[in-house]
């Protein structure tokens, strides 16, 4: 019988999980990581074996990738995420997408993968000193406009006139948005430039010099339908987005298993 | 004609009155020509020339000139020296010199690497200068193979040679075609169709590596400068500056090679080796401007090695068909590393061997095919010397970091 | 001229104890990564005397040490005057966190490790140094000249920026004129052709025997790990230049014993990566170390304190003093890949030579953080490769440990693209 593979993507808020088989997305589930990275693990892998009604044993090989990947018991191995994100968008990326670049927006980092028109990563940047360009820095954002993460991209495509948002640290940003709300400023038009603000920080990381092919947003971030739009604007060309973007790195992290077996 | 050995040969007169095919030998030696010019009247003349065997009187005498022009050489030389101590002594770099710092030669120190290349090198160049100067006599009867020619730099005044040097005739171009009553083979179509044919064959296929391995006063300038190591003198460095010095010198010098006769002048006046082979051969030359230029030379290739090389017009035409040469200078451009050390082995100064980063042909029109850059070079196989397409010396890292190996040879 | 200490007994102590923590568990590192050969002890054994037991370099009694910076200051004239070069550019992060309080946030780490050493007087190899030549190079390095000489005697050495020229070349043989008086004072001894020459000889027969190593060191799969190699390169600034020779000649016999017994250090499918950029001084081996422990092959290096330092041989044209002071010149300056020169071309050329001869399969270009220079050279680089179609990515690093894991996910995900890219 064919076998099943699962990849799991540790991060430090959110343990993502994709069961796969013959190439194609089963099942997807997300748990927070809370502080027993193992114990989630284990967790996840019973539940997806209820939901689907297969064993431990039907599943042939469990890749790791994400922050905690060297240290979850049940994977068999690892790989970086950047691999990861690379594999993944083989599956979940449009049919029309050309292989070039690809825009991952995750929780507390944010890289830009290369690829040649083989789905190979040719070169990749990071930003992981920094949480501008991330998730948190939406989820900080959104708290003090008291609304919720999944709801800041809705809202934002209402501007009309986006405000500029000129800290280019989260921390400072913070003080600058609550300044704007003293002011009256409608908070659409201020998560508006939140995103715009973001767009322009993961765009100053982008290497001029490799223009082949079109751009592709995964990650958590890529749900969020404002900031799709800012990248579009700032970068005056089409951006597409990822099937299931919050599971890329697992997807590919389960795409890489069954190519080990 | 009886000759001085007392044989007999007919001879007729072609329709100008020359007569063909006189063996030198038999001129030098002297003879006795009886001879009718219209059948009627019978005139009979003795001709003999001075013989000078080896080591006579006649043959010392003709050194004289040779010996004048050492004396004043070394002269310049001193005088060269000393100029050279006292300009150096106001540079503050120079000043720190003393005596025991300048010229100690610890040649012990050094464990020498001889190349196989170097001292085939030196073996030809000693055998062109054997042959340029004594061997005509001793190889074919004293006989100059005339049909060949091989352009190199040496006085065709000696009729010792081996085989013939076209410098006369390209310095005396009009005489190229019989304006002035020249006796140019042309006339005796065989004979100029070989000239010619050897000639061009040299200059456009053999190129400078005659510079390098056969002339003979390659091999003076090259003995200079292996005297002035002896004496333990340091070289006159020949940076950018005065290489740009000596450029338009020349050209003044193709200027005279090629159009001096033009004027009515005779370029062999003023050519500064017309003595060496000729005064060592045993013919007495007259040197006129040519003597002083001589002393310059000798002067010059002491402290600068291969000085007239530099300068030299015929070089410089024999370089100029460096496309088609069989033996070529290769290089690869990916394991150099741009240390210099071949520009400054250089004696021609050329600096594309090292500037040079895209193609592999580094021949110049002044490459002379000495082989110092390869010897110098301490990457493997980024120059190379090549024959046919074959490389026949190459520069090797293993060989030039062995002399450093602490093992003694 | 030196000033009072700048720090007091009690925290020099301190930072003793930290500095030897922290060289000690590179070295352990270091040490752990594959069997060491034998012959590699002694080197290591120096990098533990200088760093943790902190002895100072084991030479004649009667030799002075000279500091010098970067690699144009020629070890030849040190050694003609009787005195012995100790390369003072330093790795050490404890030396860091002490200069940094005297040279601007953004400049160069390796800048303010020595400047910290400087200040701190805790390294006898550094303060017992009598003199420092410090060639004025880059911008940190010309400052650097500057600001150290309150605490070591220094003497700025000028390079010129171009080198392609018979007019630069002649610019430095007229500094390095000016610096065998200078060395003569100190020392005592004059420098003569023959005590020039046996210099040269000297130097020369490390050369050969780094030449020898290099074949080695080339071979594939691996017969000693690069991260180790980079240490027996770093040992050279702190050992007397002979002595460094022979125990090469011992580590030679040993690689040719391993290459016939075929007792490899690494596997086929291990990824063989050129390492290139700002210098990689001991104890900050991060870098190597992440490179190897991620599953690479530090297969060569392009760096000054690694192989760079003692490639090019002199090639002594003409045998009388000013010919060999003209060698110098030229060696010291032509084929020296350093970006602080105007034009440094070549240095890709190098590269391309080094990936054909060291069978690369990915290069780290690897930048200090505030290394202008290096960075400059970065897009050149990246497009030869990307012509050549070997993968090279940038990697920026700091003298601490904050920077670790980031270094890691970038190094590992290197990896892992070229194992992909040479399957594919």
């Amino acid at each position: 019988m064919e076998k099943y593979y699962l990849g799991l993507d540790g991060g430090s808020t959110y343990l993502k999980a994709a069961l796969m088989k013959d190439k194609k997305v089963v099942g997807t589930v997300v748990y927070p990581t809370g502080i027993d990275n193992n114990g989630v693990a284990k967790k996840i892998v019973a539940a997806l074996c209820k939901k689907y009604g297969i064993s431990r044993t039907d599943i042939g090989y469990i890749m790791a990738t994400g922050y905690s990947r060297k240290i979850l018991e049940v994977a068999d191995d690892d790989i970086s995420e950047i691999t990861a994100h690379a594999y993944g968008v083989r599956v979940t990326a449009p049919k029309e997408y050309r292989p070039g670049m690809v825009i991952d927006i995750g929780g507390q980092d944010s890289k830009i993968i290369y690829l040649d028109t083989n789905y190979n990563v040719k070169n990749f940047t990071m930003n992981d000193k920094c949480a501008a360009g991330t998730g948190k820095f939406m989820e900080v954002i959104a708290q003090i406009l008291e609304t919720t993460i999944d709801q800041v991209g809705a809202l934002s495509l209402e501007s009309t006139a986006p405000c500029d948002i000129n800290s280019t640290c989260v921390v400072f940003a913070q003080s600058e948005v609550i300044s704007l709300v003293a002011r009256k400023v409608d908070r659409r038009d201020i998560l508006a430039g939140m995103h715009l603000s973001m767009a322009k920080r993961i765009i100053k990381m982008m290497k001029k010099s490799e223009k082949g092919g079109d751009i592709l947003m995964t990650g958590g971030g890529a749900l969020n339908t404002g900031i799709h739009r800012a990248f579009e604007e700032e970068l005056m060309k089409d951006v597409y987005v990822a099937k299931y973007p919050q599971f890329n790195g697992a997807v590919g992290a389960a795409l890489i298993a069954s190519e080990r077996r | 004609m009886t000759s001085h050995k007392g044989e007999q040969k007919r001879y007729r007169t072609d329709e100008h009155g020359w007569i063909q095919g006189l063996p030198n030998r038999d001129i030098r030696e002297g003879f006795t020509a009886v001879y009718s010019p219209d059948g009627l009247s019978v005139y009979r003349m003795h001709y003999a020339l001075e013989d000078y065997p080896y080591f006579s009187a006649h043959f010392w005498k003709a050194h004289l000139p040779l010996v004048v022009i050492f004396v004043l050489a070394v002269i310049g030389i001193v005088a060269v020296y000393l100029i050279r101590n006292r300009m150096e002594r106001n540079n503050p770099a120079y000043a720190v010199y003393s005596r025991e710092r300048a010229g100690i030669y610890p040649g012990t120190l050094h464990q020498k690497t001889t190349s196989k290349f170097l001292f085939v090198r030196w073996l030809c160049l000693f055998t062109g200068m054997f042959l340029w100067t004594y061997a005509g006599r001793l190889i074919h009867q004293g006989q100059t193979l005339n049909e060949i020619s091989i352009p190199v730099f040496s006085c065709p005044f000696n009729l010792d040679q081996v085989v013939e040097v076209p410098c006369y005739y390209l310095s005396h171009l009009p005489a190229l075609f019989g304006r002035f009553g020249s006796d140019f083979p042309v006339r005796n179509m065989t004979y100029g169709i070989l000239f010619l044919v050897t000639t061009l064959f040299c200059f456009i296929f053999l190129g400078r590596i005659l510079c390098g391995f056969l002339c003979p006063a390659g091999l003076l300038q090259d003995l200079m400068d292996k005297l002035r190591q002896a004496l333990h003198i340091r070289p006159i460095v020949v940076t950018d500056r005065i290489n740009r010095f000596l450029q338009p010198i020349k050209w003044v010098w193709i200027l005279l090679f090629l159009g001096f006769a033009f004027t009515g002048g005779d370029f062999c006046d003023i050519c500064p080796l017309k003595g060496f082979t000729t005064a060592q051969g045993g013919y007495w030359t007259n040197l006129y401007l040519g003597g002083f230029f001589a002393v310059v030379i000798l002067t010059g290739s002491f402290f600068i090695k291969r000085f007239w090389c530099i300068i030299c017009p015929m070089g410089y035409l024999m370089g100029l068909f460096k496309r088609f040469n069989l033996f070529r200078l290769k290089k690869d451009c990916t394991s150099c590393t741009e240390c210099g050390a071949c520009y400054h082995a250089c004696p021609m100064r050329i600096k594309s061997i090292y500037t040079e980063r895209e193609k592999e042909n580094v021949q110049t029109v002044d490459c002379m095919m000495c082989g110092e850059c390869i010897h110098k070079c301490p990457e493997d196989n980024a120059l190379s010397m090549t024959f046919c397409g074959k490389a026949i010396y190459k520069s090797s890292r293993k060989t030039f970091m062995s002399k450093f190996s602490g093992k003694k040879e | 001229m030196a000033e009072p200490n700048g720090i007091n007994e009690r925290q020099r102590e301190l930072f003793v104890r930290k500095s030897a923590r922290v060289a000690a568990s590179y070295l352990k590192r270091a040490k752990a990564l594959s069997e060491m050969p034998d012959a590699a002890k002694p080197f290591f054994d120096v990098l533990e005397n200088i760093y943790i037991k902190l002895t100072d370099i084991q030479k004649p009694e009667d030799r002075k040490s000279i500091g010098t910076l970067c690699v144009m200051v020629p070890a030849e004239l040190i050694y003609a005057a009787g005195a012995m070069p100790v390369r003072l550019c330093s790795g050490s992060y404890t030396a860091y966190s002490i200069g940094d309080d005297y040279i601007p946030r953004d400049a160069c780490p390796l800048v303010k490790a020595v400047m910290g050493f400087g200040k701190a007087r805790a390294l006898p190899a550094f303060d017992n140094c009598s003199l420092l030549i410090a060639p004025v190079t880059c911008d940190c390095k010309k400052k650097l000249a500057g600001v150290i000489d309150t605490v070591k005697n220094t003497v700025p050495l000028h390079v010129p920026p171009l080198k392609k020229e018979d007019a630069d070349t002649e610019v430095f043989l007229k500094e390095l004129y000016r610096l065998i008086p200078i060395l003569e004072k100190e020392t005592g001894v004059q420098i003569t052709a023959r005590s020039l020459a046996e210099g040269i000889n000297t130097v020369g027969n490390a050369q050969y025997e780094m030449s020898e190593f290099l074949k080695y060191r080339r071979h594939d799969p691996a017969l000693m790990s690069g991260t180790q190699v980079l240490s027996v390169m770093n040992a050279y600034s702190y050992m007397p230049v002979s002595m460094w020779a022979k125990q090469m000649h011992r580590l030679n016999g040993e690689m040719k014993q391993r290459l016939e017994q075929e007792r490899f250090v690494s596997r086929k499918n291990q990824p063989r990566i050129l390492v290139t950029g700002s210098p990689i001084a001991f104890p900050n081996i991060k870098v190597p170390l992440l490179i190897e422990e991620m599953g690479g092959v530090f297969a060569a290096d392009e760096t000054c304190m690694g192989e760079r330092g003692l490639y090019d041989p002199v090639s002594v044209i003409d045998p009388s003093f000013d010919g060999m002071m003209r060698a110098l010149a030229s060696r010291y300056t032509k084929p020296c890949t350093c970006p602080v020169f105007v034009d440094n071309s070549q240095r890709i050329y190098r590269i391309k030579q080094m990936i054909k001869e060291h069978k690369i399969q990915g290069v780290i270009y690897h930048v200090l953080r505030g290394c202008l220079v290096y960075d400059y050279e970065y897009q050149l680089m990246e497009e030869a490769m990307g012509k050549l179609n070997i993968p090279i990515i940038r990697v920026e690093s700091d003298y601490n440990e904050e920077d670790v894991e980031q270094l890691r996910i970038r190094i590992e995900a290197f990896i892992e693209l070229i194992k992909m890219h040479t399957s594919a």
